[in-house]
């Protein structure tokens, strides 16, 4: 005789057990794809920088490039100990100039031709959104913290430290710069990473100085990046006030390397910042 | 006759692979030739295609550049371990920065000035970073009311021929309670800069203040003079007109003037910190 009570019970544990199994591995899977998706993306677009500068050629001594960039932003939230979610922004960082050329290329990676000179531009790798966290305790780290991580962190995949890698370590020469406000970075706060190619001095149109005058040298002058609250020069924090003349002065002298740029996406550093750096639109449209 | 036929069958053809192989692959040969056509070639391709590449190395500052930051270091931490209050000390001052930026920097919460200087490639990178424990940033400009009183301290005997008494000296120095002689900043920057190839020099600004304060060009003219008013200030001197700017260049410069603070140094009417 069947012991019907025994058969559904047993037949409830089992369904149970398989529905938690699912929801598991249902979560590991996805968590995994998301970080696939995103390496994918990362991946696309460094071929695609890369294939972009092979597959250029000289016409006339000036420099053209045909192969299209396929870039997109990614969006990403972290959590973290203070000390993790600087990690990850450095990482990140690092990863955008990684993908950019770390600074090798002559060129702007973003003009299709050299003939001309033209303004710098820029494109958002990513955009990262601090989450609260238990173990992220106290203030924000403040620009002249996070100045300090980047001077004294080792890269791991470069083993030195992160300011050497974006200034000189990749191949390239090149600079970061943070745009922060008093706060710093902190949790309930957007930042976007951003690559800045470097000005093009045209091949066929000679650099112009605010002066007038052709220039037998750029970026001869030191920029004047002032701050309110200022936690350093390279990188720096920024009040209100002081917001477009430190932005435009980063912006508008022409400056032959590329950088990193860490933005605090607040509205008006966004604003300000996006209207002096032409920006590249992804190829999902951002 | 059949085994002749046979047998020149296969040497003529032996014959020509050896002469063949002969002609070929000797040195002066034709492979040789081949070769260098065809790295002519590679070579065209290469300018031809492909992008342009940099390299980069670690950026530094010019050798003189370095010592005058050094000396300035120096200087500072001298002033600080000092025990001589409201002293004058000289760093020798800096010759044309160029495109390089030297940024002092008081962060709170280590209780330090950071001295970050920018140069390399289009003068942003790093190329040299020291923290000076206990040291306050100052500067005797900011406002004309500090001028006045810095002014008044140390070169208001000269004043239009009006002795003032040295009691008036004591008021300022030793009662802050009636108004600061020196303006405390969170930073000083000095670098070089220059209006439409005229009025060339180095300038210093303070990213704190109002943009139409301290903001005239060549306004560094200081002689590498610094001023400790108490155990953690030390003071820089931009220059101006004796107004909100700073002091007017003369009381800096060595032309032997009575009041000037090289020649005061020297009969001791004020101290010199080392």
């Amino acid at each position: 005789m069947v012991n019907k009570k025994g058969l559904s019970m047993g037949f409830l544990v089992a369904l149970i057990i398989v529905i938690l199994s699912f929801m598991l591995i249902a979560g590991v899977v996805f968590r995994f794809m998301s970080d696939a998706e995103e390496k994918q993306a990362e991946a696309l677009c460094k071929d695609s920088v890369a294939l972009r500068s092979v597959a250029s050629f000289k016409v006339l001594g000036t420099e053209q490039k045909i192969a299209p960039l396929l870039c997109q932003t990614i969006d990403k939230k972290i959590s973290g100990s203070k000390e993790e979610v600087q990690q990850i922004i450095a990482d990140k960082m690092a990863r955008c100039w990684d993908i950019f050329g770390e600074g090798r290329y002559k060129t702007s990676v973003f003009e299709n031709t050299n003939a001309f000179s033209g303004g710098s531009k820029c494109f958002v790798c990513s955009t990262i959104l601090v989450e609260e966290d238990n173990d992220f305790v106290g203030d924000g780290v403040s620009a002249q913290e996070f100045k300090d991580f980047l001077r004294t962190t080792d890269y791991p995949k470069k083993n030195i430290k992160y300011l050497d890698y974006f200034q000189y370590g990749g191949g390239g020469p090149g600079y970061v710069i943070g745009v922060l406000t008093n706060e710093g970075i902190k949790p309930d706060r957007a930042y976007g990473i951003a690559f800045k190619a470097k000005s093009t001095s045209g091949v066929l149109v000679p650099e112009l100085t605010a002066g007038g005058t052709a220039a037998a040298a750029i970026g001869i002058t030191s920029i004047a990046i002032f701050g309110i609250g200022t936690g350093g020069l390279g990188l720096l924090a920024i009040g209100a006030a002081g917001i477009s003349t430190t932005v435009s002065d980063l912006m508008t002298k022409k400056v032959t390397t590329d950088g990193i740029i860490l933005v605090d996406l607040e509205r008006g550093i966004q604003k300000e910042f996006f209207k002096n750096c032409n920006l590249v639109a992804g190829i999902a449209g951002t | 006759m059949v085994a002749i036929k046979k047998l020149l069958s296969y040497i003529i053809p032996l014959v020509v692979l050896v002469l063949f192989l002969l002609f070929y692959y000797n040195p002066t040969g034709a492979f040789e030739s081949v070769k260098d056509v065809v790295s002519d070639v590679n070579a065209s391709i290469d300018d031809l295609i492909g992008a342009e590449e940099v390299t980069a190395s670690r950026p530094t500052l010019p050798p003189a550049q370095q010592a005058e930051v050094d000396k300035l270091i120096s200087t500072m931490e001298r002033m600080k371990s000092s025990t001589t209050k409201f002293c004058f000390d000289n760093y020798g001052g800096f010759s044309s920065l160029g495109g390089t930026t030297i940024t002092l920097t008081y962060n709170e919460q280590k209780k330090s000035t950071a001295i970050e200087v920018l140069r390399g490639v289009g003068g942003v990178q790093e190329v040299f970073y020291k923290e000076i424990e206990g040291v306050k940033p100052c500067v005797i400009a900011g406002s004309e009311d500090v001028v006045d009183k810095f002014y008044d301290v140390f070169f208001g005997e000269w004043n239009y021929g009006v002795v003032r008494p040295l009691e008036r000296k004591k008021v300022y120095l030793e009662n802050p309670a009636l108004g600061q002689y020196f303006m405390p900043v969170k930073q000083i920057m000095i670098t070089f800069d220059s209006f439409q190839g005229m009025m060339e020099g180095n300038i210093i600004r303070i990213p704190v203040l109002p943009s139409n304060i301290i903001n005239e060009y060549e306004n560094f003219n200081d002689n590498g003079f610094l001023y400790k008013p108490d155990n953690e200030h030390i003071c820089f001197f931009p220059t101006g007109d004796n107004d909100e700017d700073g002091l007017d260049e003369d009381y800096f410069s060595n032309n032997g003037d009575e009041f000037s603070i090289p020649q005061q140094l020297k009969t001791g009417k004020i101290n010199s910190c080392s």
